[in-house]
């Protein structure tokens, strides 16, 4: 449920974006929209388990347990300070 | 622009949370992390609901009334519900009960209203608009999963939601 409950803030962060950019910009097609949901959601989701994955193969590797919250803080920094790729 | 930012922290976070569940983290580091981010998660929603509790007034509530009536009572009777069932149409392991539970409580958020507030900085026309409308439906939402909650669980409910496995 908690899951559930951060993927529905997500999506809906992905969503504004799309329709807050087609409402100031030069607005955006159906398919547009689509493709953009996607590309964005996918994207995250890819990014995002790219990233962690590497965290987890440095704490493993380098033995780094003791380091996991400062890792996860730097992931999560780097990840919100982009905003997008 | 090919990926969002808080789509990856949440996917970031899920991976991280499987990954320190491994035996070799031990339950103290992993408790350690847990509660790092829920205390990280509760005071970021504690600044926007004070932000927005500073701009919140009653006119806001008077003003735009019937249409955050309509959108609470959509987004309770209607949206949640068909959404809920759609998602979890191939789930055997939930409950017709448990599935209306779901679709009761699941509707609330600091990130809507943070989004509203958003559209005002945006400079789009409807934004002082949008903004109580959400806001209203935040409130509305937050009391009523709040007082009738409980009573919903029971009338719903034949097994705790926790005790089952996703």
């Amino acid at each position: 449920m908690e899951a559930e409950a951060s993927f529905n803030d997500a999506t809906s962060i992905v969503l504004f974006t799309i329709f807050s950019g087609a409402i100031l910009g030069a607005g955006i097609s159906f398919s547009g929209a689509i493709f953009a949901f996607l590309r964005l959601f996918f994207g995250g989701l890819i990014v995002g388990s790219l990233l962690s994955l590497l965290a987890g193969f440095f704490i493993e590797k380098f033995n780094m347990q003791e380091y996991a919250v400062y890792l996860s803080l730097v992931i999560f920094w780097e990840l919100t300070l982009s905003q997008s790729f | 622009m090919t990926a969002n930012g808080a789509t990856a922290v949440v996917t970031s976070g899920l991976v991280l949370r499987g990954i320190l569940s491994k035996p070799m983290f031990g339950a103290s580091r992993q408790e350690k992390v847990l509660d790092f981010w829920s205390n990280v998660a509760f005071l970021a929603q504690s600044i926007i609901f004070l932000v927005l509790g500073a701009g919140f007034s009653i006119s806001m509530l008077t003003s735009v009334w019937f249409q955050a009536l309509v959108v609470v009572l959509l987004l309770f009777f209607v949206i949640r519900p068909i959404s809920v069932f759609l998602a979890t149409h191939f789930e055997k392991k939930l409950s017709r009960g448990e599935k209306l539970f779901l679709s009761w409580i699941g509707a609330r958020g600091a990130v809507p209203a943070a989004l509203a507030a958003s559209t005002i900085g945006l400079g789009i026309a409807e934004a002082p608009q949008i903004f109580n409308i959400v806001v209203v439906v935040v409130l509305a939402s937050l009391l009523i999963t709040g007082f009738t909650g409980r009573k919903m669980a029971k009338a719903t409910l034949t097994t705790p939601l926790a005790s089952k496995k996703s």
